[in-house]
């Protein structure tokens, strides 16, 4: 099929330019008459605009009578013009880019090594300022910033130390600084984001400013970078958050507050925040660093208004798994008519005592697939009675199938709940 | 004393390679874990650092390849993050003597690297 | 009967033109939107730290499925690659959908499988299961592989949904190659959701032929030596940089690509699954749209430019054909199943534009073109044809096509650069030359193809022979 395509299109192909020719050739038997006259027409003309002379002969001449033809030329040629400065122009990038990602490279090889020597030889601090001292382009310093903040991140202790010192000294954080006031808003971000990382506060009257900006993105930056650059008073903007606080700046925020080692306040304090997106963050961080003297407020959430709220206290208080909160959880699973059941049932697995054991038993008869097998997984976590009840159960005959595979799902040990 | 750095961080290799040269470590560095195979098969080594997320083959697999497929016993030392505990315990069980969190001082890394290569001498 | 037939011939005249001009126009506008909206995205995430994601628990889970059919030649490097994605909590399903081949052997050795007893929700309906597989080894704790009866891809996608635990699932192409970092690309607007739900987000598909690989994954970016594979990177080059990124600006996105798409995954089941037809793919993200609109709920879905997953092209016209065929066939199917939508202001801009636009210039535009082209040769028959017009019509319609070209690949260079030779450049605008004048009569004719095929009853997927990738 492939090689008759090819033949039928050389055909057409040859047959539309035969034809062409034919077809000029007979135009210009007719039309002579014609272009005698605009010929004549042309030499009364002025010689300065033969171009565009020329351009309407052309669409009077050849074409039918019609004053849009001018217009497609004219238009054929700008793509014409298009195509041809664009390919220049990519090229001329090209080259550009090249060279630059070569220097690039070329003096974040050596500057690495420079400061390998400073950081692990003997050489000191002067001596390599002298060294740095010809880093006085912007394009130099950016890179020998990225040099220092990719070590920084990656090195604690006295190195760390060592690598802040060597970044004030070479007053790189005076152009970390100037970033600051640059009118392209991702400048902005970039300075902020290197002082905060270099721990350098030299910025922050700036970055105060910054924090009332129209730009979204900014104003979140310069939040996080002010929970790391002004200790004292960390966490107050989770008081003042008044728009959601999406998932993507709470993992940042985690971030900050872990590779930072900044002092973790007591996040029971944000769970009766209006804003349901802090309550929910201070969940997770509850979650996270098991801060279990918060239970009983958790407890009073499971009756918030919110439902992301009730998801997510349910959740917390399943993650902690301390067996006092059980009967809370119990009481709300058969008072809600839920989206919410399989999820619960799931916090109480691990939480699960021998006493609630007839419990669950009653839940596996339930007809819906998560139910039954975190019913399951609660039984199996309350160790050895639970394994016991459920071969029981998987013994008798007349078990429901569903409930038999239920089981024999929980009891493989390769599955991960 | 052969120490093989697998890690893809150019910068990071670079420190790290010099800091245990300077300790008076041979030090073969790798970009990536497929070298880093490929080394280990072709080359005998007294310890490999290796990081955790990499392309090609990532730390685990790595960790995997030399016990299971090569079967060398030298000590192994897993690089990870913050937040990857996980990780850690799971290479831990795949066969990795220690690990180390990034961000690390250099200092302890040195420290623990002695103390392995020691323990693998006796 | 002479001025019958000239008002006729009138009417065929205008209305070519005024959808030629239409097309044009729309393309100009959607050249525009696009460089406004890469820019925006480019200048958004230059500094971002994807690395925060892998570094913190409150990054959500995520399901990798992977349907697999007679994969048997790289199943094992591409599960190796897979499991190597740079994210901290995700599970990867792969599907085996009754292979014919060695796939189910290969892996199971490979990876130490060993069946397990697996309780499977079966919210959506597939075919029979024949058994849930997992390592026996710590290392490949991610993995489960299901052996299920053919059942063709969609049916392999839902038993994967059904399996999956967490509450975002990548569906990928087990054959195609993905970046790193895309996981992680992929899941940034999920957790950037505030009011409205993001439902979708999809990547930019890039061409994998002549690349060098190593145990699935690039080591050096080529751009492929043969001609249709070339012309097809040009192709891809418009329709994601410019094509979809204008979409996804305007909020009408209709189509990810069935190669890397993430979806939510409990409205995904809701609005149930997907569903069985050759364009699977574009059929869901309309139905989900739908789902949503018909729920009153808000929502996007988004759409990522960055080039995160590589898969190989069709080297022959063959084949190519048989694809394009499908693709047409999967449109077609897609507006029919859902021509409710058509111009019904209730679905906002995807009743409004996004599915007209298809309607009219992603199905009809080639219709139209080959019923010009007859029409054409009617007129060339009967000698009412003013041969210079026409002459300056074809340079118009060409240089246009070239100039748009031009701009694709000029996108292309201010934002991924992923051709570095210079020589590569070069090839491709000798391509866009060629382009128009050999290749696209030959893609309408498939399209054409796809049309009859389709009204015909004729479904199906067509043997896709792959030639796997090469070791090296």
């Amino acid at each position: 099929m492939q090689n008759k395509l090819k033949y039928i299109i050389l055909l057409l192909l040859l047959l539309f330019v035969f034809s062409l020719i034919l077809k000029a050739k007979n135009n210009d038997n007719i039309e002579t008459t014609d272009s005698t006259y605009y010929s004549i027409a042309i030499h009364d003309n002025y010689y300065e605009i033969e171009s565009e002379n020329f351009l309407t002969e052309l669409a009077n001449k050849t074409l039918p009578k019609n004053k849009y033809n001018i217009v497609f030329i004219f238009i054929i040629i700008i793509f014409i013009i298009t195509i041809i400065s664009v390919v220049i122009f990519i090229y001329s990038f090209k080259l550009f880019i090249a060279g630059i990602d070569f220097r690039k490279k070329m003096l974040k090889s050596d500057y690495t090594d420079y400061i390998n020597e400073y950081l692990f030889a003997d050489t000191s601090i002067d001596e390599i300022s002298v060294i740095f001292s010809n880093v006085n382009t912007k394009f130099r310093k950016n890179i020998l910033i990225g040099v220092l903040i990719e070590l920084y991140m990656n090195f604690t202790g006295d190195t760390q130390k060592n690598i802040q010192i060597l970044y004030k000294k070479l007053k790189l954080d005076i152009h970390s600084e100037e970033k600051l006031s640059s009118k392209m808003w991702n400048i902005k971000l970039l300075g902020m984001k290197e002082l905060s990382i270099m721990q350098a506060k030299r910025g922050n009257k700036k970055i105060l400013k910054i924090l009332n900006s129209k730009n979204d993105i900014l104003r979140k930056e310069s939040q996080l970078v002010l929970v790391k650059l002004l200790p004292f008073v960390p966490f107050a903007f989770l008081d003042a958050l008044e728009k959601p606080f999406s998932l993507w700046e709470q993992i940042n925020i985690y971030n900050l507050i872990i590779n930072e080692n900044i002092e973790q306040p007591e996040y029971s304090l944000w769970l009766n925040s209006k804003n349901n997106s802090v309550v929910i963050f201070a969940l997770r961080m509850i979650m996270d660093l098991r801060q279990i003297d918060s239970i009983n407020t958790i407890v009073l959430l499971l009756k918030h208004k919110d439902s992301e709220v009730r998801k997510y206290a349910i959740i917390t208080l399943g993650k902690i798994g301390d067996f006092s909160t059980a009967k809370h959880l119990i009481k709300m699973y058969e008072t809600e008519h839920c989206i919410f059941k399989p999820l619960i049932i799931k916090s109480l697995s691990k939480m699960s005592e021998p006493k609630n054991i007839e419990f669950f038993v009653s839940l596996l008869s339930c007809n819906h697939y998560e139910i039954r097998l975190q019913s399951c997984y609660a039984i199996k976590n309350i160790g050895r009675i639970g394994l016991v009840k459920l071969n029981e159960i998987l013994n008798i005959e007349n078990t429901d199938k569903e409930i038999k595979k239920s089981i024999l799902h929980v009891l493989d040990k390769l599955n991960i709940n | 004393m052969k120490i093989l750095i697998c890690e893809d961080d150019e910068i990071m290799l670079k420190a790290i390679s010099f800091k245990l040269n300077r300790d008076g470590y041979e030090i073969t560095s790798a970009k990536n874990g497929k070298i880093a195979s490929e080394m280990i098969i072709s080359q005998d080594f007294d310890l490999v650092i290796t990081d955790h997320l990499m392309p090609y083959i990532n730390g685990f697999e790595l960790i995997n390849m030399i016990r299971q497929e090569f079967k060398k016993t030298m000590p192994i030392i897993m690089l990870s993050r913050i937040g990857q505990e996980e990780s850690v315990v799971e290479a831990l069980k795949a066969g990795a003597d220690d690990y180390i969190t990034k961000p690390f001082s250099p200092n302890e890394l040195s420290i623990r690297i002695q103390k392995l290569i020691i323990k693998n001498q006796k | 009967m002479n001025e019958t037939l000239f008002i006729i011939e009138k009417i065929f005249n205008s209305f070519f033109l005024i959808f030629s001009i239409v097309i044009f126009l729309t393309y100009i506008i959607m050249a525009i939107i696009s460089a406004i909206a890469l820019f925006e995205y480019i200048q958004k995430n230059r500094s971002v730290d994807y690395s925060v994601l892998l570094s913190s628990p409150f990054t959500p889970s995520i399901s990798v499925i992977a349907p697999a059919f007679n994969e048997g030649k790289s199943i094992i490097e591409n599960t190796r690659a897979l499991l190597s994605l740079y994210y901290n909590d995700f599970e990867i399903i792969i599907v085996n959908d009754g292979s014919t081949d060695d796939s189910f052997d290969k892996i199971v050795k490979a990876y130490d499988l060993i069946k397990v007893d697996y309780y499977v929700n079966m919210r959506l309906k597939t075919k029979n299961i024949r058994g849930i597989y997992k390592s026996t080894n710590k290392s490949f704790q991610k993995l489960t592989f299901i052996d299920k009866e053919n059942g063709g891809k969609f049916d392999a996608l839902n038993a994967g949904i059904n399996v999956s635990k967490n509450d975002l699932f990548v569906a990928i192409d087990v054959d195609s190659i993905i970046e790193s970092d895309a996981l992680l690309k992929l899941v940034k607007p999920f957790t950037e959701e505030t009011d409205k739900k993001i439902i979708a987000t999809g990547g930019v598909i890039r061409i994998v032929n002549d690349c060098e690989i190593i145990d699935g994954q690039i080591v050096k970016i080529n751009l492929p030596k043969k001609i249709w594979t070339k012309i097809q990177v040009l192709e891809y080059t418009r329709a994601f940089l410019m094509g979809r990124m204008a979409w996804s600006k305007l909020d009408g996105l209709l189509l990810i690509s069935g190669a890397l798409g993430m979806f939510n995954r409990e409205i995904v089941i809701e609005s149930g699954g997907y569903a069985d037809t050759v364009g699977e793919d574009m059929e869901l993200i309309v139905r989900i749209r739908r789902y949503m609109v018909e729920q009153n709920q808000k929502y996007k879905v988004e759409y990522i430019p960055d080039p995160l997953c590589w898969t190989e092209a069709p080297e022959n016209l063959k084949i190519l054909g048989r694809q394009r065929n499908r693709w047409a066939r999967g449109t077609i199917d897609t507006l029919r199943i859902h021509k409710k939508i058509f111009f019904n202001k209730k679905y906002g801009k995807m009743g409004m534009l996004g599915y007209p636009y298809w309607f009219f210039f992603e199905w009809l535009a080639s219709l139209f073109e080959a019923l010009g082209l007859m029409y054409l040769i009617v007129l060339i028959v009967l000698d009412r044809v003013n041969w210079n017009f026409l002459f300056l019509m074809f340079i118009f319609v060409y240089s246009f096509a070239i100039a748009f070209s031009s701009w694709a690949l000029l996108y292309e260079e201010l934002t991924f650069r992923k051709y570095k030779r210079k020589t590569d450049l070069l090839k491709l605008y000798l391509t866009a030359l060629i382009e128009p004048i050999i290749y696209h009569p030959i893609s309408v004719f498939f399209s054409l193809k796809g049309n009859i095929d389709y009204f015909r009853g004729k479904t199906g997927w067509g043997e896709m022979k792959k030639t796997g990738f090469k070791k090296k």
